[in-house]
């Protein structure tokens, strides 16, 4: 168990050093290295030898399932390295022409789908907003320029103070709100960050480019899974809406790696809910005895 | 937005009012069943709380570092009730009612978003259960901390609060491990990756680990003076995961960046 403490401790300090000192976006890079998959294929050995140790087995299943299941999460994260692929791409919307690849890790590799992909309709449905940024034109360079963002009022008016006030209704009708509302003088208002409510994307799966296959509902949180492909909708272009940003993986260690994971949960709350020694011996030797404190000490 | 900020400032004022109260009260012995029921008034001011943000925002309440403080005041009296019942620890009264009030301080100095709006990353029947799970947890973590602290100065009595810290730490410890893993469940329905070594995710896989280190040094005689430390270690992390990733920009977390 020391040498299991060990490991663990050299892990954290693996970890620690990983998550400060690598710039922002390339943590990962650290957790590929040798020498942490090294420590992981170690820390694995040491679950896998504490089972062994543990006898009988039947009266250990809370011990098993906890460290068995830490086992298989590194196992399936292991097939997932070696066997999984993975793609994030932009794929164009309502084009007539279906992806059959998708691009690879380095640069000019492609990954081969062995169906087609395609985007038929996107959809997306956003919040009020709240707030519009007051521009003014200026007729000397003929450019707009930015004065400053203004809250909407509770009331749904946007009060620009000497350069005008812009009401409700001027902004907003049948719950769409105005682009941009023109004050006068030169002055105009345009609308500011928009945080989307909901978006979601009809993608179309065929055999070949030319076919028309099925098509599927894509939404965020729902991921659609085709012919051992799994595409999970990450982002739109939010300027233009000419494209999704979408993540293809298949992934055939990801099922070791859940059954990992709910062993790891299950085992750890038998462990650790189960009713402690100590207190079974207190309620079973001086039961009544118990003291207003609770009777620990 | 003022209406609903000053009634938050009312029931926030209030609510760390009466847990205070609470955990004065309960000092004396003798006024044990006072303080219980000020303790649960103060837990109610404090659901009431929870409640205006969830009006407020039509959704529930765990949309910034407000909302989340708010509600980990609101695990410790449940937690204690189930510790008390379950382990004997209803001595632990006053630790639980004046720990309720300290996460309830920061909400009155900081910028409170209380119109919070849920992007569809949020949208997941996994967003309240992992939630939930990881601020449960916290609150009893932060209990097994206060006590070590508390049996640290008490050195006659620095054995019942070690124990009763591990005690607690093993109740929380499932909720933690739940919380994470339920996060890694999520996050592969969102973006179809599990884990992706984030600085969020990375904290808390230290947070994690250094808890399996406080429990293995627990269990060999050799390793028990290294229970504390581990314990001190593994706490510090925690309030790393929860604040430092999210305010300190070089740890700044891209995929949690709405946390």
């Amino acid at each position: 168990m020391s040498f299991s403490v060990a490991i663990l401790t050299v892990l954290v300090l693996f970890m620690i050093a990983g998550g400060i000192s690598v710039e922002e976006g390339k943590q990962a890079i650290v957790f590929r290295t040798p020498m942490f998959l090294v420590l992981e294929a170690l820390a694995c050995i040491c679950m896998l030898w504490a089972c062994k140790r543990r006898r009988p087995l039947w009266r250990q299943v809370a011990f098993m399932l906890a460290h068995a299941g830490g086992v298989l999460i590194m196992l399936g994260g292991a097939i997932t390295h070696f066997t999984g692929e993975e793609s994030t791409f932009a794929l164009p919307i309502a084009s007539q022409h279906p992806i059959g690849e998708l691009p690879g890790k380095t640069e000019g590799q492609t990954i081969p789908l062995g169906f087609f992909v395609g985007c038929t309709r996107f959809l997306v449905d956003h919040y009020p907003p709240t707030e519009y940024h007051l521009y003014e034109y200026h007729e000397s360079d003929r450019q707009y320029h930015f004065i400053e963002t203004l809250p909407i009022a509770e009331d749904g008016s946007v009060d620009a103070g000497s350069h005008g006030r812009a009401t409700k209704s001027d902004l907003c009708s049948a719950d769409e709100w105005a682009t941009v509302h023109d004050l006068g003088d030169g002055f105009f208002l345009e609308i500011g960050k928009r945080t989307p409510r909901h978006y979601e994307a009809d993608l179309r799966f065929s055999r070949t480019a030319e076919a028309l296959g099925e098509s599927r509902e894509l939404r965020v949180n729902h991921p659609l899974r085709f012919d051992g492909w799994t595409f999970y909708l990450m982002s739109y272009d939010q300027q233009q809406q000419r494209y999704v940003v979408l993540s293809g993986r298949r992934d055939p260690g990801r099922a070791v790696v859940f059954i990992g994971f709910w062993a790891v949960i299950v085992g750890t709350s038998m462990l650790c809910f189960r009713r402690n020694a100590r207190r079974r011996r207190e309620d079973g030797s001086s039961h009544g005895e118990t003291t207003a404190d609770g009777g620990a000490g | 937005m003022e209406t609903w900020n000053a009634i938050v400032n009312l029931l926030l004022a209030a609510a760390i009012a009466v847990y205070a109260l609470a955990g004065v009260l309960l000092l004396k012995e003798r006024l044990r069943r006072v303080g219980l029921t000020v303790f649960a008034l103060g837990w109610g001011v404090n659901a009431a709380l929870v409640v205006v943000n969830w009006v407020a925002c039509g959704e529930p309440p765990f949309g910034n570092l407000y909302h989340v403080l708010v509600f980990v005041s609101l695990c410790f009296a449940p937690a204690y009730v189930i510790l008390a019942a379950k382990e004997g620890l209803g001595w632990l009264h006053k630790v639980f009612a004046f720990t309720s009030a300290v996460p309830l301080i920061g909400p009155v100095f900081m910028e409170r978003n209380v119109l919070w709006r849920r992007v569809p990353a949020l949208q997941s029947s996994w967003f309240v259960p992992h939630v939930v799970a990881y601020m449960f947890s916290y609150s009893l973590m932060t209990v097994g901390f206060v006590l070590i602290v508390i049996g640290w100065f008490r050195r006659v009595e620095r054995e019942r609060y070690q124990r009763a810290s591990y005690e607690t730490v093993r109740f929380a410890f499932p909720f933690l491990t739940f919380g994470m893993l339920s996060g890694a469940i999520w996050a592969d329905e969102a973006w179809g990756i599990y884990w992706s070594w984030d600085p969020k995710e990375t904290w808390a896989m230290i947070t994690w680990t250094l808890y399996v280190v406080y429990f293995h040094c627990r269990l060999r005689p050799q390793l028990r003076r290294y229970v504390v430390p581990a314990q001190v270690a593994a706490f510090l992390a925690l309030l790393t995961t929860f604040f430092l990733v999210n305010l300190l920009p070089k740890l700044a977390s891209a995929l949690h960046s709405y946390t």
